[in-house]
């Protein structure tokens, strides 16, 4: 188990989870349409796009004078690095997380610096093509100790880096805090690459919708900042924290024969909910965040998976709709969210859903709700069969 | 966490549990990494439905998981939800990068280029084969970094008690280059070392004797 201290959110919808989470309860959207030719692409896209000057304005108090000649990939890191760091963290931990040595950094992407792919060669590559370059780069320029953490694993990276952070911080470890960073950037190479899979719609991302395949690509940047369980319980009573949310459970699964297609019943996600569901009862669950990978499939998949877990009466969300489909971020995007939305006692919408088109009668948010309970659960999916649900629970 | 079995497979080298396999060696002539890992695959006498797609990062990975998982007796047939598998790389998958940039310029012809782009195509493929149905995770970073291999696996097994055994290691394949490490890794019988630096020492001088 660990704690969270601290969060940050970087979208074409703002510069830090508070900005995020407004527009999210406000129903907006960052998702628009860019005609062809827009950053060399050859057909117009519906995307969540950020915009390069803000990024490197955000990015200026910690990449300095050379901000611009950075990629938008370190830039966003930095960034959202930042903004947690800056508008969130409690102050005493602020100069320990910037020089302690027990301080684990977790990146998560699918695939890295999506800007430079045009200078991969088949034998070497300049360093930064390495997923774990830019990330060592950023640790080395800000004095950070220790190597980064690098995690890909398709679009549930940001769970798994999550539930990596909560091992990484597990008794007798030698870290105190762990520092998950989620970074997803769109390019020609990415836009190319969701296209050949078919995630990408002419029309608006429509969550949990039977008429329209696909999702929208998205740029995101997100940071969840954790603290072990030894040193919050060491430190709690000078924290003076109104309530603080608790990294309960996270799994892990997968479905070994379904690398292509999901399997229909989401087998691997009904343990995973299981497992994690050991440690909380039903009935003090708020709400359920899914985060699938834009294909109807998927979406039926999980849908079942719930039902068949005994969940199907418990709210759920996706905000697919407000963001678009940014891979790796994502994931770690709605739990910072999430986690919001439990301290707020609220239960955010699910832009762009319409009621009439989920099978099996699931409690789909439309409207923000409130409610008091004090647990939500996290679900993410990603291609090659594999699954991740995680719990958070708030203690005041 | 134990070492019980492993596999090391190099440019010129196949080694499980401190045996070179000479008869699998000989068909590694070292001209061309794609070729030599067909031509020790084709040895296998195994049939999976989608190796020859796979990347040259993803043969490797499945070839020493093969050869491990064979010298173990364990059943492909049999469901391990109790098995997770673990990949560190230092490349991962930019071979494979590489050949969607040349589709996307026109410079080859590939429909499905892109299978082998998603970061975790090369465990998919491992489970699929083993029907591995734990954890599957990839790693990236510079080098093999043992504190890093055991902190990662070792807080796998504290925090899954379901979990038995741990298919992990490393596996690089990218410029000519090949070099793969997969371990076996079991809970102690004798669970009586407690603390944590001294497990990773250990933990360390083992992975040091062996890669």
């Amino acid at each position: 188990m660990m704690y969270k201290i601290g969060d940050g959110i970087i979208s074409p919808l703002g510069a830090t989870t508070e900005e995020n989470y407004q527009a999210v309860k406000r129903g907006y959207t960052g998702i628009r349409q860019f005609q062809a030719g827009f950053r060399g692409m050859p057909d117009p896209i519906k995307a969540a796009l950020l915009s390069p000057r803000d990024l490197e304005a955000l990015a200026a108090p910690y990449c300095g004078a050379r901000t611009h000649a950075m990629s938008r990939y370190r830039q966003a890191m930095s960034a959202v690095f930042e903004s947690a760091v800056s508008n969130t963290v409690p102050d005493q931990y602020r100069n320990e997380i910037l020089s302690s040595r027990r301080v684990a950094f977790i990146f998560c992407t699918t695939k890295g610096d999506v800007d430079s792919y045009r200078e991969l060669t088949d034998h070497t590559t300049r360093p930064r093509l390495y997923p774990w370059h830019v990330p060592q780069r950023m640790m080395d320029e800000l004095k950070l100790p220790g190597k980064p953490y690098v995690v890909m694993n398709s679009s549930l990276s940001g769970l798994q880096a999550q539930i990596v952070a909560n091992r990484l911080l597990c008794k007798g470890s030698p870290y105190d805090f762990a520092v998950v960073i989620g970074v997803e950037l769109l390019s020609m190479f990415t836009i190319h690459l969701l296209r050949s899979a078919g995630l990408v719609s002419e029309h608006f991302v429509r969550p949990f919708d039977n008429s329209y395949d696909g999702s929208n690509p998205g740029e995101s940047a997100s940071c969840a900042i954790y603290m072990s369980e030894e040193r919050y319980f060491k430190d709690k009573k000078d924290l003076h924290l109104p309530a603080v949310i608790k990294f309960v459970r996270g799994v892990v699964t997968n479905d070994p024969c379904y690398a292509k297609r999901p399997q229909p019943e989401g087998k691997a996600i009904q343990r995973a909910i299981n497992t994690v569901m050991q440690e909380e009862y039903v009935r003090n669950l708020s709400f359920i965040n899914v985060h699938g990978v834009g294909l109807k499939s998927y979406d039926k998949m999980v849908m079942t998976a719930i039902e068949k877990s005994g969940l199907r009466k418990v709210p759920m969300n996706c905000f697919e709709g407000n963001f678009g489909h940014s891979s790796g971020s994502t994931s770690l995007m709605n739990s910072v969210l999430g986690a919001k939305s439990l301290e707020n006692e609220e239960i955010l919408p699910t832009l762009g859903y319409q009621k009439k088109e989920v099978p099996g009668k699931m409690n789909v948010v439309t409207e923000v709700q409130r409610c008091r309970k004090n647990s939500f659960l996290n679900i993410s999916m990603g291609f090659g069969g594999v699954n991740a649900v995680a719990l958070y629970t708030k203690e005041r | 966490m134990i070492i019980k079995s492993y596999c090391r497979i190099t440019n010129h080298s196949i080694i499980v549990d401190g045996e070179r396999l000479s008869d699998l060696e000989k068909f590694m002539i070292g001209n061309n990494v794609g070729d030599d890992l067909d031509n020790v695959y084709s040895r296998l006498k195994v049939d999976y439905y989608n190796y020859k797609n796979m990347d040259d990062y993803s043969k490797l990975g499945f070839i020493t998981a093969e050869l491990l998982m064979q010298r173990n007796g364990l059943d492909t047939e049999k469901e391990k939800p109790d098995m997770g598998l673990l990949i560190y790389s230092r490349s991962g998958c930019l071979g494979a990068d590489y050949t969607l940039v040349r589709v996307m310029e026109g410079l080859t012809v590939n429909e499905r280029a892109y299978e082998r782009v998603i970061p975790n195509a090369i465990c998919s493929s491992i489970v699929c084969r083993h029907k591995i149905s734990g954890e599957m995770g990839i790693y990236l970073s510079d080098g093999f970094i043992y504190e890093q291999f055991f902190r990662t696996g070792h807080g796998l097994f504290e925090t899954e008690p379901g979990l038995k055994t741990l298919l992990a290691g490393y596996v690089e394949c990218y410029g000519g280059y090949m070099s793969s490490l997969l371990c076996l890794l079991e809970r102690p019988a004798d669970d009586t070392l407690i603390d944590y630096d001294l497990r990773e020492e250990r933990f360390c001088i083992e992975m040091l004797r062996i890669y």
